[in-house]
């Protein structure tokens, strides 16, 4: 399990991130989400030891990871702009791995870059920038780590791939307990991956909850009021936003589908129809909330 | 897996992305140190085959490769640079810090693999290609007494330097962000310590009008150079072994200061945020420092070069404002990486002006009080004189013979200065005099300063004084004050015991360490035959004649003749390079000899009692006396020459003079000449005769021996000039003098 207790950094005078309390259990995908400049990258980077906190703890079970080989031998980190030797071909970076990650898989690796069709001799920096991607991915899960920390590992991926690579963590997860940790802007990719969500917004966290209890616990209802009701007077419930079109209002509510049915019901409204939110959604009413209004970006 | 283990690892994957380096350094090496000793032992061996040349000289010359090799060195020394660059620039990319501070490895494994790569893999290329070198050399048939232990020493001392120009580097890799900065912090690191020390000795000569700089504060500014420098330090190093006079200590001391600044750079490896590549400098903290310390020094030499250059307080505001306000901007620019952040701090702009400004008036108003310094007349035990440009005939130093690293002996002369011998051996009493001379200096100084007139340099003469104070200090003040003021205490100093004793070596010889006494008279050498009670004799006479030797006599007389005492150690000298034809043996010879006035009476009384017999110059030894007159080719007509008496003989010079020689060979005009001449060497010795010269005038005389003294301005051997003070003006008109007179 890894745990973050009033984890802290500073750039200077920019507050990257802001004493997150977080806790990220063991096999299940944790995805990190956030605007840009939520601290996402730096989050990522304190975990894997890169980055010495300001302040605050970051363990995994119990140990500090800064400096402590042991545990930074449980995850392998991919960065966004994975860094490769100069001239060296995948081969030479599983050797290199194989130096630092004493459990690395070397049958896997040459099996799965068969699979993937990526040649071992090849020059890394002749590849293509998913083909590079590929290549971390490769050398992440063979390393046989515990956890494997992604910062926007899918951007750049083609959807087969992507959906190759997510098979691949859910299989390590059904048979070694791997738990994946992976950052990204692009929300439908962890929706359909992700068991657990940790919402970065400016350098703070926003939430962190398991998917299905924040799709549970946040709705949208679109419905029509009778005359002379007005969405503004619906008491009893946590009305995150509301939207008009004519008179059809659309609300996106906090609480259970049970107890959103039950207090609109009350105002006996002409329609009301209620709708799953999707992540992406989630996020947008999370962090207008939190005062990042996108429409001021929009426009 | 153990640390150990791991850590040989990486050294090896390391290596392998460093492949290039260590073809670099093969390159280098090979191409700097195997192929130059490959050809010169070819060419050797075919040289001593065909017996062409001298076999020591080559043997000499191969060593040398193998030795101290300007090239190797600066070879090596860059290849200290390549090696902490491409070790350490993953600190400078931020991809390349992400990568290797995620994989489980702790920081001291990561340094120490790529730190002992970039020591280990180069001494182990310098050491086979020297080895090779050396089997090169060998196989020449030099034998191994023959090649010395130069080699292998010379590869310590230089990998010690290698090691310490290294970490260096990597110490300025670790303190900066990016790679140009840290090239330029390797340059800060090397060249910082030895400009202010420059500085300051520049700082107190520039404002200091009475500063002198001592023997040992020359010796204390190498030193500190010396020490404060990476690179000024090996080169001072390798002057050393060139010279053997390198200790095992030093080189020691060398290895010592490396390990230490490896602590520092595994330190700040240590405490380096990964943050930091891309940035500037890796630690926000030190570049306030870095900067003051940078401002402040050029904002001074700023002050000082524009009022260099237009003596005003207004320039050199200009100055120390532009220096500082150059050097704060580009650091800043450079802190920032953006032009428009130049004044991102005007409060540091602002207090480094400030200090340096402070600190250019300071000297510019000498608000220190240096110039104005005088001890207390009470406080002064004894004091030194020094007067510029007097009686620097004298020789001082000693002989030099020492055993170079090659096993060959080399012979010369260790030079020394007037000054020193003077302030160890001068023990004037007589403070009043002292003072006198401090006190007209000081006015001096107040005047120079406030004018700063050019012409006062024509009239006035410069002196140095050192104050031995009763508590045990020596201070030491250089003044300029006019010829005419300083003549009277000048004199009273000239004729006390204790000033000649400070000036004049010979004084202080003894006759047990005199092994011979030469005398010379014109260019005629004559090695006198003594016994060691004659030379005691000789000797004591001579220095008791020299020790009253008075003012007033020197101002009368002109030396006839001149001795020089022979040390053992100086006899021993010269016989070797007498010996073995060594192109020293005249410089050697000619050295320590000394003037003999027409009053040394006892001194010539001995003389000739050796057998020396004086030569005379008078009308049955001289058979013509010839004047070569000049003009400057404009200044020449066919009426003006034709002014002139004797028989003309047109000479020409490539210099823009042209002449012509009148030949006086009647008894009456040589007569009258030989009475007015003045031997050139003999004149130089006594600076205080009375005489008068002609200028563009020389005098030739031809005798029943050799006269010529020495080379005049125009190329030619002349050995006399004449004293127009002792002819008359019927004579000087006759002689064609007139126009030439000062």
């Amino acid at each position: 399990m890894i745990e973050t207790k009033g984890l802290t950094k500073r750039f200077g005078d920019i507050m990257a991130v802001d004493h997150i309390d977080a806790v990220i259990k063991d096999g299940s995908v944790f995805g990190l989400i956030g605007t840009n400049g939520a601290g996402k990258s730096t989050f990522l980077r304190m975990l894997s030891g890169i980055l010495r906190p300001d302040e605050g703890t970051v363990a995994i079970d119990g140990r500090e990871v800064y400096e402590d080989t042991q545990v930074k031998a449980r995850f392998f980190y991919i960065s966004d702009d994975q860094y490769f030797f100069n001239n060296a071909t995948p081969r030479e970076l599983m050797d290199f791995y194989c130096t630092v990650y004493p459990g690395f898989d070397r049958n896997r690796f040459h099996h799965l870059m068969k699979s993937f069709e990526l040649d071992e001799r090849r020059k890394i920096n002749t590849f293509s920038k998913g083909m590079k991607k590929q290549v971390s991915v490769i050398c992440g899960v063979c390393a046989g780590t515990d956890y494997l920390f992604c910062d926007e590992t899918f951007d750049g991926l083609d959807p087969v791939m992507r959906q190759t690579v997510k098979s691949i963590f859910v299989g390590d997860m059904e048979e070694r307990n791997l738990t994946p940790i992976i950052a990204s802007h692009n929300l439908r990719e962890l929706e359909d991956i992700c068991d657990h969500v940790g919402l970065l917004h400016k350098g703070g966290i926003l939430l962190s909850r398991d998917l299905e209890d924040m799709k549970l616990n946040i709705h949208k209802i679109q419905c029509v009021f009778l005359p002379g009701t007005e969405p503004e007077d619906v008491k009893g419930l946590d009305i995150m936003k509301i939207e008009r079109r004519g008179s059809l209002c659309t609300l996106t509510v906090r609480g259970s589908r049970e107890d959103i049915e039950a207090g609109i019901n009350i105002y006996h409204p002409v329609f009301a129809e209620i709708i799953p939110l999707t992540l992406e959604e989630i996020f947008i009413s999370e962090t207008e909330v939190a005062g990042y209004d996108i429409k001021k970006l929009v426009l | 897996m153990t640390s150990k283990s791991l850590c040989f690892k990486l050294m090896r994957e390391d290596i392998k992305r460093r492949v290039w380096t260590v073809a670099l350094t093969v390159l280098g090496l090979i191409f700097t140190l195997l192929v130059p000793v490959a050809i010169s032992s070819s060419s050797y061996m075919d040289q001593v085959a065909e017996r062409l040349v001298d076999r020591k000289q080559l043997i000499k010359n191969l060593v040398s490769l193998v030795g101290v090799n300007g090239v190797v060195i600066a070879v090596l020394i860059g290849l200290a640079v390549v090696w902490a660059v491409s070790g350490f620039r993953y600190l400078h990319n931020s991809r390349q810090v992400d990568f290797y501070h995620s994989i489980p490895v702790k920081r001291h494994q990561l340094f120490l693999a790529s730190f002992l790569n970039g020591i280990l893999v180069p001494m182990a290329v310098y050491l086979v290609i020297q080895l090779l070198s050396v089997a090169l050399i060998l196989r020449t048939g030099i034998g191994s007494h023959e090649l010395g232990n130069v080699w292998w020493r010379i590869f310590l001392i230089n990998m010690v330097y290698y090691s310490m120009l290294y970490t260096t580097m990597v110490i300025a890799m670790m303190m900066t962000g990016n790679m140009i900065i840290a090239l330029l912090g390797f340059g800060v690191f090397c060249g910082y310590g030895p400009a202010v020390v420059s500085l300051f000795e520049l700082y107190k000569s520039t404002w200091f009008m009475t500063y002198f700089e001592t023997e040992a504060n020359l010796m204390a500014w190498k030193r500190a150079v010396n020490y404060t420098s990476p690179f000024a330090n090996y080169m001072f190093s390798l002057a050393d072994f060139a010279y053997d006079s390198l200790g095992f200590w030093r080189v020691a001391g060398a290895a010592a200061a490396t390990a230490a600044l490896a602590i520092i750079a595994y330190g700040l490896y240590r405490i380096r945020p990964s943050e930091a590549a891309g940035r500037a400098m890796a630690f926000r903290r030190t570049q306030s420092p870095i900067k003051h310390l940078i401002a402040l020094p050029v904002g001074v030499v700023f002050g000082m070069f524009f009022h260099a250059l237009r003596s005003t307080l207004s320039w050199a505001v200009f100055g120390v404002l532009c220096g500082t306000m150059l050097t704060c901007c580009i650091m800043e620019i450079i802190y920032h990486f953006d032009f428009r952040k130049m004044f991102a701090n005007r409060l540091h702009l602002g207090a480094c002006f400030g200090i340096s400004l402070l600190l250019v008036l300071a000297g510019m108003y000498d608000w220190y009080g240096y110039d104005s310094w005088l001890p207390d007349g009470g406080s002064v035990k004894s004091a030194a004189v020094i007067f510029d440009y007097d009686d620097n005939w004298v020789t001082y130093g000693d002989v030099d013979m020492r055993t170079m690293p090659d096993g060959e002996m080399q012979v010369g002369w260790n030079y020394g200065g007037q000054a020193d011998y003077g302030f160890d051996h001068m023990f004037l009493t007589d403070v009043y005099s002292i003072m006198e001379l401090g006190k007209k200096g000081v006015e001096w100084s107040r005047d120079l300063r406030s004018d700063g007139s050019l012409e006062y340099w024509s009239y006035t003469d410069r002196y140095t004084v050192m104050y031995r104070l009763a508590n045990g200090k020596s201070v030491y003040r250089q003044y300029r004050i006019p010829r005419e003021e300083m003549k009277p205490l000048k004199t009273v100093i000239y004729d006390s015991r204790e000033y000649k004793q400070g000036i004049y070596p010979v004084l202080e010889q003894t006759s047990s360490d005199t092994a011979k006494v030469c005398f010379q008279q014109y260019n005629k050498k004559t090695e006198l035959n003594l016994t060691g009670e004659e030379i005691s004799h000789l000797l004591a006479v001579y220095q008791k004649e020299l020790e009253e030797l008075s003012m007033a006599a020197r101002e009368k007389e002109i030396p006839i003749a001149t001795i020089q005492f022979r040390t053992r150690k100086h006899q021993e000298a010269v016989a070797w390079e007498m010996e073995q034809e060594g192109y020293s043996y005249k410089n050697l010879e000619d050295r320590c000899y000394y003037p003999i006035y027409p009053s040394f009476v006892r001194t010539l009384e001995d003389l000739d009692k050796a057998g020396v017999r004086l030569v005379k110059l008078d009308k049955d030894t001289v058979s013509d006396i010839r004047i070569q007159y000049y003009w400057k080719a404009e200044d020449y007509s066919d009426e003006a020459a034709e002014d002139y008496s004797g028989d003309w003989e047109k000479t020409w010079s490539d210099d823009g003079y042209e002449g012509r020689t009148a030949v006086y060979d009647s008894e009456e005009d040589i007569e009258t000449l030989l009475s007015a001449l003045v031997y050139y060497d003999y004149r130089d010795m006594n600076g205080y005769y009375d005489m008068e010269s002609p200028n563009n005038a020389d005098v030739y005389v031809t005798a029943d021996f050799d006269t010529e003294g020495r080379f005049n301005d125009r190329g030619g051997r002349s050995g006399f000039q004449l004293n127009m003070k002792k002819l008359s003006a019927e004579d000087i008109e006759r002689f064609g003098l007139a126009c030439y007179s000062n």
